[in-house]
């Protein structure tokens, strides 16, 4: 009888897991990108972009709309005056509806199925809007930044994408970084 | 008094010295301000290069990204013995040697502070602080160090054979000087090889020799003037005694009638008295005057009157012995001293005077004129007699007696 309750714990999880693409986030983490996030526009030439207002995109599932929302109140509370005379503005999307996105000059991607990840980095790189994602291994899919973890947090940059997408980052912040380098060039 | 060679010397090397030492320390001057401000540049541009990067690390949150890089930095760096990084509380986010560190001056250039700002918020966000060790300072030092003891040497070398030049240079006109020294024109004992090479000391040297060769060519002039002058000297020397005889003559002679004058005649006359009274032998005189003298002036003129004083003399010149002193005492006035001559013989001698020039007429322009003299004779006594003057008087009274008694004839002394 136990067995037969753990493996229907196990299964349940497996599939919970699977169909909501469900994902845990890291607090800090969060924090150090709602710190970032603002600061990459204003280090890249999307600052020239910005027309009197810092729009920040957030791409997520609808299962992590609480997260998004944490997020937002990240950014808020480490920039409540805004930033270099900038007001941040943070606006949710879901769903692959990217009209809201319009004006941003920075999208957070959260973590998503395959096919809103390609949809939105799709979108991103038409109309040259900085992406970053919270989960690194989104760069091969063609985000622009994110972290790298391991003993120490550093920026993580993707130059091909931000190459196409002909988005110049400030100098410093290629000093601090760590280059993106994709399996297919690695390989090469 | 020091030689001129210790003088050069001496002068030599304090200007050597003094020149080399504030070179020297000119140089160690500069090469050290060069140095701390190489050394600023150098810490400015680190801490320069680090401060934008901790900056951006600590404004993103990535606060062990920036330890890592301090890390890095200090790794590096070998001459970093502080890397201090400070909140703005002060409180050590990051320190470096800990237990090497010392407290040092804030105006050290080895000391650099900065405050880290973020550049979006312009917020002071902390402070970094480098210290840098000052091995390379000493080793410049050292550097420095050596290279002066390199220069002193090579300077001491240099003065070394500085010096020997100038000892050889001297020991030629050491030599030149003793030959000068040594030098006698009389022996003519300078070496009169000439010296080759165009240096001063040769050059002063063939100098010398010609001028050695003019002084042994003028002294042997000199030599022949001088027995030239000798000779003219002795000459003139005996022309001035020949002067001096003849002028000690013309001051003792009358020039009108050659006999002696009134001067000589008395200086005479009294030695003569004087022999006579020491031998006790006897002495006369006469004194003779022209009569009527001044009428032969008026009547034939003064050149007449000369002609005839000249006709008496040479009359008493004729009439007397060689021994006889003749002298015109003035005017027409003349005076004879006879010695070892007693009156009689005077007298005898005075008469024969006067007849002659009585009979003796003188001829004068194809014109006879007849001279006549008056004359007082006496003697010399050694007695009463004090000096000649009182002999010469009683002559004079005689002949002024012979005078009045009408003139032309003689009065001897009874």
């Amino acid at each position: 009888m136990l067995k037969v309750v753990k493996l229907f714990f196990v299964t349940f999880m497996t599939l919970i897991s699977t169909f909501t693409y469900a994902s845990t986030y890291d607090n800090d983490i969060l924090n150090t990108f709602s710190k970032l996030s603002p600061r990459f526009i204003l280090m890249s030439t999307q600052e020239e972009q910005v027309q009197g207002t810092l729009n920040i995109c957030l791409v997520h599932n609808e299962i992590d709309e609480k997260i998004a929302d944490n997020f937002i109140e990240m950014i808020e509370k480490n920039y409540p005056d805004g930033i270099k005379s900038y007001p941040i503005k943070v606006i949710k999307s879901s769903n692959a509806v990217f009209e809201v996105c319009e004006k941003s000059q920075l999208i957070f991607l959260f973590t998503a199925e395959d096919n809103l990840v390609s949809k939105t980095i799709l979108y991103a790189e038409k109309n040259r809007i900085l992406t970053i994602a919270y989960d690194s291994k989104l760069l091969e899919s063609g985000a622009d930044i994110s972290l790298h973890i391991g003993r120490k947090v550093i920026p993580y940059l993707n130059l091909n994408s931000l190459k196409r997408k002909n988005i110049q980052l400030n100098n410093l912040l290629l000093r601090i970084s760590k280059i993106y380098i994709s399996d297919g060039e690695q390989n090469r | 008094m020091r030689s001129i060679e210790f003088k050069i010397v001496i002068s030599v090397i304090v200007f050597t010295i003094f020149i080399v030492a504030l070179e020297r320390i000119q140089l160690s001057k500069s090469v050290e301000e060069q140095f701390i401000n190489s050394q600023k540049s150098k810490h400015d541009l680190l801490i320069n290069t680090i401060s934008p990067i901790v900056s951006l690390n600590l404004s993103l949150g990535l606060d062990t990204a920036s330890i890592d890089y301090l890390e890095q930095i200090r790794r590096q760096n070998s001459d970093l013995k502080l890397i201090r990084l400070t909140d703005l509380n002060n409180k050590i986010i990051y320190e470096s040697n800990v237990d090497k560190y010392l407290e040092v001056d804030p105006n050290d250039y080895n000391y650099c502070v900065r405050t880290l700002m973020d550049d979006f918020t312009q917020k002071k966000l902390a402070k970094i602080e480098l210290h840098f060790s000052d091995f390379a300072y000493r080793d410049m030092q050292i550097r420095n160090q050596e290279i002066g003891i390199n220069i002193v040497l090579i300077t001491a070398l240099l003065l070394s054979i500085f010096i020997f030049f100038l000892k050889h240079e001297f020991k030629a006109l050491k030599k030149l000087t003793t030959d000068v020294l040594l030098y006698d024109p009389k022996l003519n004992n300078f070496p009169l090889e000439e010296v080759k090479g165009g240096d001063e000391v040769s050059l002063i040297h063939n100098a010398i020799i010609s001028m050695v060769t003019k002084i042994n060519l003028y002294t042997n002039l000199l030599n022949t003037h001088k027995t030239l002058l000798e000779e003219r000297v002795k000459e003139r020397t005996l022309e001035l005694e020949r002067s001096n005889r003849e002028l000690k003559l013309l001051a003792s002679v009358d020039p009108l009638t050659d006999l002696y004058n009134r001067r000589y005649f008395l200086k005479t006359a009294e030695k003569v008295s004087e022999i006579a009274r020491r031998n006790q032998t006897k002495v006369s005189i006469i004194m003779l005057d022209i009569d009527k003298f001044k009428a032969v002036n008026d009547t034939y003129g003064h050149k007449v009157g000369d002609e005839v004083i000249m006709f008496v003399a040479a009359a008493l010149k004729k009439m007397t012995r060689r021994s006889d002193i003749i002298c015109r005492f003035g005017g027409e006035e003349f005076l004879v001293l006879f010695p070892e001559t007693n009156v009689d013989g005077a007298y005898i001698i005075a008469e024969k005077l006067r007849t002659f020039l009585e009979i003796t007429p003188m001829k004068v322009d194809e014109k006879l004129i007849n001279v006549t003299v008056s004359i007082g004779v006496t003697e010399c006594d050694s007695q009463s007699d004090v000096s000649i003057e009182n002999v010469i008087n009683r002559a004079d009274n005689l002949m002024y007696q012979a005078k009045e008694s009408g003139r032309n004839r003689t009065c001897k002394q009874k």
